[in-house]
């Protein structure tokens, strides 16, 4: 049996609400919410709460079962259903960061490289690590999270210089209409963190732990789009495709140290790896729990290849993706809400016969 | 062809370092070991030799575009 410790949950949570969040979705944000852009976090974390209260609900109640064992051990045909929807979620989710990682590389590092090999080289990555097994990726991300945590921490200290605050004024000037439109993209992102009880056992996930890990993430991707704002102002920011990167650009230490974005994204890119590699773990730890015949740690090979081609087939370019995220929120919903809200009401452990009879 | 040569070649590289736990893997294992390998060389060659492929989120943000605030 695999140990993963109550800190290392967290830090998955804040994985899982941080690292992908911070690619392009802060440009989008700010195209609608303008100023009032942290109130879009704060109201996709309060919506989020709730499905993250009812699946350590159910994973309570089963305190020996992640909740693909719960749902097909409960309702063999539909608790398959429900499964297999949900492998084909983090599928794409994973397609979806994988395309992320290969677009940013070609665009901000290797712009010579073709696209297909930076893809190829990182789904090897993504496929070794997700062999090792689940406390083998929980470890990696305990090296890579902490680091960038503090980075994210150290942001609006390194950048002190550059901070206006007259870039966040007025706040709340058009309602709070803006700030919803915002929220409906935080939410999405914010709420992958439902991937949590899929791959830890009720034992090990708690609502306080993937509480603890989705508000760290949330106060993170605050800080930095703070950082962001107070620097760049809101025009600059939804003209580009990656405005963090172009907020650590702005860093520049000393004389010698004027590419200091390379260090910061060198630390992103492992930990968005190690992100990716959560997601290509759920795929094939679902496909074992659905038919326990299959070994899950074989199948991460054919799966990350899958993810790999259809991180191609189902975004035709960087904009594909970045244009997607609107519509995303609608589909990616039912997964983190309605569902969960199904499951709450109908998985329920079985009343024995002598209950029943008492 | 050039994309199906690419393909296999993908292939080639990864099965042999696979090929003895796969050996000692289930019947059911090696199934969908192959299945989505196959599935996944089918797209491939599919988005390679098709400019004009089908991609399912164009065809979801089409239809879902009244909900994106952007739009």
């Amino acid at each position: 049996m695999e140990k993963i410790s109550s800190r290392q949950l967290s830090l998955i949570g804040c994985t899982l609400v941080m690292d992908a969040t911070i690619i392009s979705v802060p440009a989008q944000i700010t195209a609608v919410a303008k100023v009032d852009f942290w109130l879009a976090y704060l109201l996709g974390a309060a919506f989020m709460t709730v499905p993250l209260w009812m699946l350590s609900k159910i994973s309570a109640r089963f305190p020996d079962k992640d909740l693909y064992d719960i749902a097909v051990q409960r309702y063999p045909v539909a608790g398959r259903i429900v499964s297999l929807l949900y492998i084909s979620f983090f599928l794409f989710i994973l397609a979806r960061d994988l395309r992320s990682i290969v677009d940013f590389v070609n665009v901000a590092l290797l712009p010579m490289t073709p696209i297909s090999v930076t893809a190829a080289l990182v789904t090897i990555t993504l496929i070794f690590i997700a062999r090792g097994g689940i406390e083998m990726v929980a470890r990696l991300n305990s090296l890579w999270q902490p680091i960038l945590i503090i980075v994210a921490f150290m942001l609006p200290f390194i950048l002190f210089r550059e901070l206006q605050v007259r870039h966040v004024l007025p706040s709340l000037e058009y309602g709070a209409i803006p700030a919803l439109k915002g929220g409906w993209y935080a939410v999405s992102y914010i709420g992958e963190i439902v991937l949590l009880p899929f791959i830890f056992e009720g034992r090990t996930f708690h609502f306080r732990t993937g509480l603890s890990g989705m508000l760290l993430g949330v106060l993170l991707v605050e800080i930095s789009h703070w950082t962001l704002v107070l620097t760049l102002g809101v025009l600059i920011p939804i003209r580009t495709l990656y405005p963090m990167y172009e907020l650590v650009r702005q860093i520049r230490l000393t004389d010698f140290l004027d590419r200091f974005d390379l260090p910061i994204v060198g630390i992103w890119l492992p930990a968005m790896i190690v992100r990716t590699s959560f997601c290509l773990f759920a795929v094939c730890h679902g496909i074992n729990r659905i038919f326990p015949s299959i070994s899950g740690k074989e199948l991460s090979t054919p799966f990350g290849v899958l993810g790999f081609v259809c991180c191609f087939w189902l975004f035709r370019n960087t904009m594909n993706v970045f244009l997607f995220n609107g519509v995303w929120t609608a589909i990616a919903l039912v997964f983190e809400w309605l569902i969960p809200l199904a499951l709450f009401v109908f998985l329920r452990p079985k009343r024995s016969t002598s209950a029943i009879a008492q | 062809m050039k994309q199906l040569l690419l393909g296999f070649s993908i292939l080639l590289m990864l099965v042999p370092v696979q090929w003895r736990s796969l050996q000692r893997a289930s019947r059911a294992t090696r199934f969908v070991y192959y299945g989505v390998f196959a599935v996944s060389l089918a797209l491939w060659v599919y988005t390679g030799s098709h400019p004009t492929a089908v991609r399912p989120t164009e065809w979801i943000r089409h239809l879902l575009r009244a909900v994106d605030p952007l739009q």
